[in-house]
């Protein structure tokens, strides 16, 4: 039952997924409310003003052209390429993982994609990111279906759960155990959630 | 002492046992403080003697930490059994069969025995602070209440114990709070977590220096408190009732010797925030690197502050006259001051029902995304880096940071067979819920769910509970006292190289986890029995299953 995609495949969804990423939005193009929450600091009038604060990403309208379109009618594929583009980091030009989240926003519902927009890490993801931006690395998944039981699938609703591998030039660096609701919408299946297992 | 200027590598060395000692001290035997002194029992776990210390103010957590977790929270809900909307009057916390329930408040007994939905009630009636106040503890079985009515309790008194009666998915206590009195007209619940945190908040009042030295300077702390209501641990308060399992203490070794005293002190500046904490914090911002810096957002030192933040929040850790963003002593006491005073708005906003969650997670998230947006959301940001974010530093502080204490929950035997403590840890979930992605090292948790409403609510998997991986994972952690926590997933389990294979049927001894086929995964007990949590709409229970003659795949453990 294990349904593993091939590096090839991911690499070349990924690429062009790739190609249309961008982390160069200013921030007249965001809803201001973003800002106040941001910058705003306990005990202090407004200490981060002088700060670079990053903004949250705006959800992505369209997929890239190699990634779409999708088999909406299928809950597997939608899940597989919400993953694949959520998990393809770009060290080198995103700000984190988040901008990835946002280019997969068109496979997902309306409310989740704004959910998952409308906040933001402060500062950067962290050492192990910084290193692999310091060295312009792009993180490519391998998404293989988990075997382990899902609650029935009903006509509203399909659960679902991956392993997700990430590699650096075909060399892993970041495992995690996702599962992924879907909800049929009206034009086919969309991602509802994605959540580390 | 090391905070005033002594920062030398030997000063720092000096101090560093002392501090471990002290902190370790703490850690094992709990915060020593509030009106009650603890009852010198020699570990015999007696009750105290009714009537010693009537109505005195003291605030206890109803279960000792580490032996439960916390699930459905106060406020609207559907209710996982009836499905119907409804305003959930307390705290839900999953516990095994078993586990010790505590008198939260000194008060008397007004009522103790069957209810509707409950199966079984403890009513408590008290005064803190002045002001009258019921405890509420529901789904005890029926041999699981230990009080009378009429009968006079201390806070911290066992009163029974956790079950699964009345209108129940799992082993859990109920736990509510009324202003008030319960029985009477005129009183409405509040939410127990708000107002359990607010009971206790020991923020110290400015002096850090002054709580690095252990249990003696938590009475100064206990001093500065504004209200004479203080929670303390349960078990914490009776030495030899068990430790607790969430460890705060430091593993020594575990971090970079020059960051070793700063993270022990600057996990002793509150309650909320623990050393292995501040130690995962500094591990995922810069990995100890006291030169990180980050040139496109100005982050800077080991903590990587902003400078707006550093200017607004520095502390001068070593107290040399300079606050320097590289300077170790600055750095991590900076870093763990801000975390307190997070940890504070958030336990506000628990209170006030403006924030709901888990108090660590919701600090973190506000570190980590902004207090003003986690306040705007009224939970952790929802971004996919901040969730992360809130997952990772707990579960790293307790795997790579926090000092392993051997497990004495309920039935669990302190460095005892490994296997017979799988065994024991999975089996005193019998009857729970499956729920699918449920279940961590501490027990059962809520399973995945969009929060769809009642289609989700329709099926078992949105229920706080255990799938098959999750089981196996929750019982290897607890025997492990924490040291091994396996991925969620059965074939990753299986090949997990920190066991090993379990070749043949006549080799498989209680505890071996076995995989009978790809997809699913169970914990052997001898004589062709198993423990399982086995599919949706199933509980966790004793299944029968015969050994494969051959290709059978397990793996042992400890």
């Amino acid at each position: 039952m294990n349904r593993t995609h091939t590096a090839t495949a991911v690499v070349l969804l990924a690429a062009t997924i790739l190609s249309g990423c961008t982390n160069s939005q200013s921030p007249d193009e965001h809803d201001s409310s973003n800002f106040t929450a941001q910058q705003w600091n306990p005990g202090s009038v407004s200490p981060d003003v002088s700060d670079p604060i990053r903004t949250p990403p705006r959800a992505a309208t369209a997929l890239p052209k190699v990634a779409a379109p999708v088999d909406r009618a299928d809950p597997d594929l939608v899940a597989i390429a919400a993953l694949t583009i959520w998990f393809t980091w770009n060290t080198g030009a995103d700000a984190g993982p988040n901008d990835a989240a946002a280019r997969a926003a068109p496979l997902l519902t309306v409310n989740y994609a704004r959910e998952i927009t409308s906040t933001t890490a402060k500062s950067s993801p962290g050492a192990q990111w910084l290193r692999w931006a310091a060295a312009g690395s792009v993180l490519v998944p391998t998404i293989t279906r988990d075997d382990e039981p899902t609650p029935p699938q009903t006509d509203e609703v399909a659960n679902r759960a991956y392993r997700v591998s990430q590699t650096i030039d075909d060399v892993p660096v970041n495992q995690s155990v996702v599962a992924v609701i879907l909800r049929r919408g009206t034009d086919g299946w969309e991602v509802s959630r994605i959540q580390n297992k | 002492m090391a905070e005033h200027g002594s920062s030398g590598g030997k000063a720092a060395g000096a101090v560093t046992a002392v501090l471990i000692a002290a902190l370790t001290a703490f850690a094992m035997f709990g915060v020593l403080s509030g009106d009650r002194k603890p009852e010198d029992d020699e570990g015999t776990c007696l009750p105290s003697t009714p009537g010693t210390a009537p109505h005195s103010g003291t605030v206890v957590l109803p279960l000792s930490e580490g032996s439960y977790q916390a699930t459905s929270p106060f406020g609207p809900r559907t209710h996982p059994v009836t499905g119907a909307q409804e305003g959930h009057q307390g705290q839900d916390y999953s516990a095994p069969i078993g586990t010790p329930i505590y008198a939260a408040t000194d008060g008397t007994v007004v009522k103790a025995g069957p209810a509707d939905g409950f199966g079984n009630w403890i009513i408590i009636d008290s005064v803190v602070d002045g002001q009258s106040v019921s405890t509420v503890y529901g789904h005890m079985n029926d041999d699981g209440i230990d009080v009378s009515e009429g009968q006079t309790v201390a806070a911290g008194d066992p009163i029974g114990v956790v079950g699964n009666a009345g209108q129940s998915t799992g082993p859990h206590l109920h736990f509510e709070v009324w202003p008030g009195t319960r029985l009477a007209s005129g009183s409405d619940p509040v939410d127990p977590v708000g107002w359990l945190a607010a009971s206790g908040a020991n923020t110290p009042s400015g002096d850090t220096d002054t709580l690095a030295a252990g249990p003696s300077s938590a009475e100064t702390t206990t001093a500065k408190r504004a209200s004479s209501r203080n929670v303390q641990l349960a078990a914490a308060t009776k030495p030899g009732c068990g430790q607790p399992v969430g460890a705060t203490g430091l593993r020594p070794g575990s971090v970079p010797a020059e960051f070793e005293p700063w993270i022990v002190k600057g996990g002793s500046v509150c309650a909320e925030v623990t050393a292995p904490i501040v130690a995962a914090q500094l591990e995922q911002e810069s990995g100890f690197n006291i030169q990180a810096s980050n040139a496109s957002s100005g982050a800077d030192g080991p903590a990587q502050f902003m400078p707006g933040t550093w200017a607004a929040k520095a502390v001068d850790g070593d107290g040399d006259g300079h606050k320097d963003t590289r300077s170790i002593a600055d750095a991590v006491m900076t870093q763990a001051s801000y975390d307190c005073e997070l940890a504070q708005i958030a336990k506000d906003g628990l209170t006030s029902g403006k924030l709901h969650g888990d108090l660590t997670e919701l600090y973190l998230s506000m570190y980590n995304c902004g207090p003003g947006a986690t306040l705007a959301g009224g939970q952790v940001c929802q971004n996919a880096e901040t969730l992360d974010y809130v997952a990772k530093i707990p579960k790293t502080a307790t795997e790579k940071f926090a000092l392993v204490i051997p497990n004495a929950g309920p039935g669990l035997v302190p460095d005892g067979p490994f296997g017979a403590n799988v065994v024991t840890a999975a089996m005193r979930w019998l009857g729970t819920t499956y729920a699918w992605g449920g279940g961590d090292r501490n027990g059962p948790t809520k399973g995945v769910s969009d929060g769809g409403g009642r289609a989700d609510m329709i099926g078992d998997f949105d229920r706080v509970g255990f799938d098959c991986s999750g089981l196996v994972l929750h019982a290897v952690a607890q025997a492990s006292g924490g040291a091994i926590v396996l991925p969620h997933q059965d074939s990753a389990q299986i090949a997990d190289p920190r066991g090993r294979v379990i070749g043949t049927a006549a080799d498989l001894q209680p505890g071996d986890i076995i995989q009978p086929h790809s997809g699913h995964i169970f914990i052997w007990l001898g004589n062709n029995h198993v423990v399982e949590a086995p599919q949706s709409g199933d509980v966790v229970k004793v299944s029968d299953w015969t050994p494969p003659t051959s290709g059978l795949t397990a793996r042992r453990f400890g």
